[in-house]
């Protein structure tokens, strides 16, 4: 088994892992089931990042997504659902909706995937830097220092906001 | 600076009174007066300055200081004064009379509430006469029209409580605004034809032939509507009588003086385009002359004392006008100038004795004052033969020119004139016998509260209108104490008062002799047209004499009937044959009727027609029908706005979906095209 | 090295799950967590493109982690949304929040 067969099967799993992840989540019939397999998608997509060569953003992918996204999601289910979690994912009651969803989502897939496999994309042969993780870490701290700033400051925003909307009402006496 | 922007300040200082009485001093009424008073009197001081140095340089050009307002595509609007001797001396009259007025109503107006409200409207609108007066252009001069016309409202309402002064305020406005109407028509055509507002480009088209002589004709008759309107000429004269509803001093200062002078001011101003147009001058001489008779008619038979002498301004404007339609500028513009200071001054009269008489205005609760208010009578009657035109009061020498003019050019309106002189001589004189002489009236306002009158059997008099001689007793009958219990009371002439009716008096009995003809530096110097009128010949004697003996005899006639009358009573007004046409000089014509009938049949069956249009087919079809029409349309749309937020989400990637479907059916190569950006 | 359109249709396929997903199910947890995985399909495109197409510059990868952050705010704000309106209407049932409607 050549390094190129290897790659191969690693990509095959990893696209077993997403597309099987996704799938739970859409179909798995209790709601904690489907945030596993989102976890197990999320985890198959950090592994596409490692191949191609994003260690960096696959390590994120990780610590963000599985640690902490998955987390949140999976107390917020605690938080919703205290009783059983048998039948909580279910799809909608209006079959025209899922009959419309599936439509509209099966044509949107169908005509990028149409548009993009058979597209002629200019491959570059240019070699990546040296150093990843060091040249996105300059560029975020140079050319990038103010939308990195202004991330931050969203992400602030959106912790305190959450923090806000989701506080306990106080009873004021 | 040059000499001539003095012009801007007489202009402005009366609106900075206005701007600081109703900002600052409201609450301070002696303040407020004050303040128009030196506003006022600092614009009169520096006119009569630019005035001597006019009268120093008989040759002066046109003087003109243009500040541009704003530009609307090419046309340039220019804000700008003119200068030149007809703008000087008018100016002069306006500021001093103002000025005067305003004194006087320190005392007329001393127990108002509205004390402060009235200084202001008066600074405001001595502003907006300034303007029509300096204006240089036609724009300007429709925007202080309409702030003239404004301000005259606001000071016929003044009273605004009483029911019959808010109906007045209205019907001034109201019938004005049919002839503004016709006057913006009228600047607007003349835009279309010259491309510029200002009156030297107006001028300089018409003589360079830029307008077809039938648009002229039409311009010209429209521009003088508003002139028909404002100077309250027929058929549009209805509202200057009842304009009388207003105080004393706002009568004398605009519907006498200054504001309806300005229609006469703005033939005299724009004298470019109507001449160039002998059907408009026929127009505006017959209107003058058809007003003068209806105004001096109606005069005779009127009651009330300010309406009166609200008919002769009627008819004495509609004078001037004649004047100015025949040819005589100068003549109509000297009239002009003296009557502001003849009619101020017996207004103020008619005020002063309404003031000191119970603020009682029918004179025939009049009646032997003489003796009460001495300088008021005489300086009434100085203003009366002033009025009529008796040599060798002021005016006379307008008159005089006025008819010398009518004479030349058109036998009939001549005639016309010399009626109307002997109707004039007759109502004035019947005016001030009945008010200052003859017998006292019965009525007194004190009288009535001790039990005097219903048990001695008296008719109870009416409160306006003629008294029928059946209707009240002879003297004799009058309770002599009650009448020296109501003489009491009566006030006594104030200085404030006293002092600018003899100013005014002055102005009225000498003013004239600048316009003696032949005289060096007279008024034809200064104020002419073209060749001009008189100025180069003396009196025409045969007019002059005719005139002054038809004088003598209206005012004999009103000697014989009212000077001698028996009680308060008029004896016209019963005389056999005679009282039908009394009736109908009583009652204007029945012109008011005639209007109202008209509203009320032809106007309102044509608004009802209109309400059932708008009714059914506005309403019915396209307001609601439309409306209805969206609403449906609006319900079958709000279906999909079923608050269900997936099927938002579904309906978005719907329309990503046919995005991407029309991008791509239009683009076979979009697909390339993308790798290609992305290269 | 496996090609790019196979990364594109990975992820192609992932986000059409995703958006079918996020249009039909019920449970408004389950739906946030779908568009997390369009989110994440969306990411793994921009890593490969950038990879494949311009590995002088990287700028997809450095899109991608904003992408990030922004999700993540999302998740912690559409999260507590989803917990006030559990905690008012003991319900995070997208049938049921249906007030807007005209």
């Amino acid at each position: 088994m050549d390094a190129k067969t290897g790659i191969n099967i690693a990509f095959a799993v990893m696209s077993v892992m997403i597309i099987g992840g996704g799938l739970g989540v859409v179909f798995f019939r209790n709601i904690f089931y489907a945030a596993a397999s989102m976890v197990v998608c999320f985890l198959g997509v950090s592994g596409i990042y490692f191949s191609l060569r994003a260690d960096f953003l696959a390590v994120m992918q990780v610590l963000i997504y599985v640690g902490a996204v998955a987390i949140v999601i999976a107390f917020a289910i605690m938080l919703t659902r205290r009783s059983r979690m048998v039948d909580t994912n279910r799809f909608t009651g209006n079959l025209t909706q899922v009959a419309l969803g599936l439509l509209v989502a099966g044509m949107l897939g169908g005509v990028l995937i149409q548009l993009g496999i058979n597209n002629p994309w200019k491959i570059s042969g240019e070699a990546l830097p040296p150093d990843l993780t060091r040249y996105l870490g300059e560029a975020m701290m140079s050319r990038l220092a103010i939308p990195f700033e202004i991330a931050a400051v969203l992400l602030l925003v959106a912790l305190v906001g959450a923090v806000m909307v989701a506080l306990e009402e106080v009873h004021k006496s | 600076m040059e000499l001539w922007q003095l012009a801007w300040l007489v202009l402005f200082l009366p609106l900075a009174s206005f701007l600081i009485i109703s900002l600052v001093t409201l609450p301070y009424r002696r303040l407020s007066g004050l303040v128009t008073i030196f506003g006022i009197g600092a614009s009169a001081v520096l006119s009569i300055y630019l005035l001597i140095h006019v009268l120093a340089d008989p040759h002066m050009h046109a003087y003109q200081d243009v500040w541009h307002w704003l530009t609307v595509g090419k046309v340039q609007i220019d804000f700008g004064i003119m200068v030149d001797p007809l703008a000087v001396i008018m100016m002069t009259a306006v500021t001093v009379v103002s000025t005067l007025i305003q004194i006087y109503s320190q005392a007329y107006m001393e127990d108002d509430p509205g004390y402060s409200k009235f200084f202001a409207f008066m600074a405001l609108f001595t502003f907006s006469m300034l303007g029509i007066v300096l204006a240089n252009n036609l724009l300007m001069i429709y925007i202080f029209w309409e702030m003239v016309g404004l301000c005259s409202y606001l000071l016929i309402g003044f009273w605004y409580f009483k029911p019959s002064a808010a109906a007045a305020a209205k019907k001034a406005f109201v019938v004005t605004r049919f002839g503004d109407f016709g006057f913006l028509l009228g600047v607007l055509l003349l835009f279309h034809y010259v491309g510029a507002f200002a009156y030297d480009d107006v001028v300089r088209v018409i003589g360079a032939g830029g307008i077809p002589s039938a648009a002229l004709t039409v311009c010209a008759v429209l521009v003088f509507c508003g002139a028909i309107g404002k100077s309250a000429q027929f058929p549009l004269h209805v509202w200057l009588p009842d304009a009388m509803e207003g105080p004393t001093p706002v009568s004398a200062l605009i519907h006498a003086a200054t504001m309806v002078a300005a229609g006469v001011y703005m033939v005299a101003r724009i004298y470019g385009l109507f001449s160039a147009s002998d059907q408009a001058m026929m127009v505006i001489a017959y209107i003058g002359g058809i007003t003068a008779f209806l105004a001096a008619s109606m005069a005779m038979a009127q009651s009330r004392m300010k309406r009166i002498v609200a008919y002769s301004t009627c008819s004495h404007l509609a004078y001037m006008m004649m004047a100015l339609g025949l040819g005589g500028f100068t003549a109509g513009v000297f009239h002009l100038i003296l009557h502001c200071f003849f009619k101020a001054l017996l207004f103020l009269c008619s005020g002063a004795v309404m003031y000191l008489y119970f603020h009682e205005e029918n004179i025939w609760r009049m009646g032997g004052l003489y003796k009460y208010m001495k300088v008021t009578a005489i300086t009434m009657i100085l203003a009366g033969l002033s009025n009529v035109g008796l040599f060798p009061f002021a005016g006379f020498f307008s008159k005089d020119e006025i008819l010398v003019v009518a004479k030349e050019a058109n036998m009939g309106l001549y005639i016309l004139g010399s009626l109307v002189a002997l109707f004039t001589a007759f109502y004035t004189f019947r005016l001030i016998f009945t008010v200052f002489f003859g017998p006292r009236s019965e009525w007194s306002p004190v009288g009535h509260g001790h039990g005097h009158g219903d048990d001695h059997g008296h008719h109870e008099l009416p409160d306006i209108g003629n008294v029928r001689p059946s209707q009240v007793a002879l003297m004799e009958a009058v309770d002599p104490v009650a009448r020296a219990e109501s003489d009491r009371h009566l006030k006594k002439e104030p200085l404030t008062m006293t002092i600018p009716l003899s100013i005014l008096a002055v102005f009225a009995v000498f003013a004239g002799f600048w316009g003696w003809p032949g005289l060096e530096n007279g008024f034809s110097t200064y104020i002419s047209w073209g060749h001009g009128h008189g100025g180069e010949h003396g009196f025409n004697m045969f007019v002059a004499v005719l005139s002054n003996v038809i004088v003598i005899i209206g005012m004999l006639a009103a000697w014989a009937i009212y000077g001698k009358r028996k009680n308060a009573a008029d004896p016209l007004s019963e005389a056999p044959g005679y009282k039908y046409i009394y009736r109908v000089f009583e009652r204007k014509y029945y012109f008011d009727e005639i209007y109202l009938w008209f509203i009320r049949k032809i106007i309102d069956a044509g608004a009802a027609v209109l309400a059932w249009f708008e009714e059914n087919v506005f309403t019915g079809v396209f307001a609601n029908g439309i409306g209805s029409l969206f609403m449906e349309i609006g319900r079958s749309f709000r279906l999909f706005q079923n608050g269900w937020v997936q099927r938002y989400a579904l309906i978005l990637f719907l329309g990503v979906l046919v995005l991407v479907a029309i991008l791509v059916l239009n683009e076979p190569g979009l697909a390339v095209a993308i790798g290609g950006v992305m290269k | 090295m496996v090609s790019l359109p196979c990364y594109f249709g990975i992820s192609t396929l992932l986000f059409t799950i995703g958006l079918f997903g996020a249009l039909t199910k019920r449970n408004a947890i389950v739906v946030l967590m779908c568009i997390e995985l369009m989110l994440n399909a969306v990411n793994m495109n921009l890593v490969a493109f950038s990879r494949f197409m311009d590995p002088g510059a990287l700028l997809g990868h450095l899109f991608v982690i904003f992408t990030i952050a922004v999700a993540a705010a999302e998740v912690a704000v559409g999260l507590a949304i989803v917990i006030v309106l559990n905690r008012h209407r003991d319900t995070v049932n997208l049938d049921d929040f249906t007030w807007l409607k005209g």
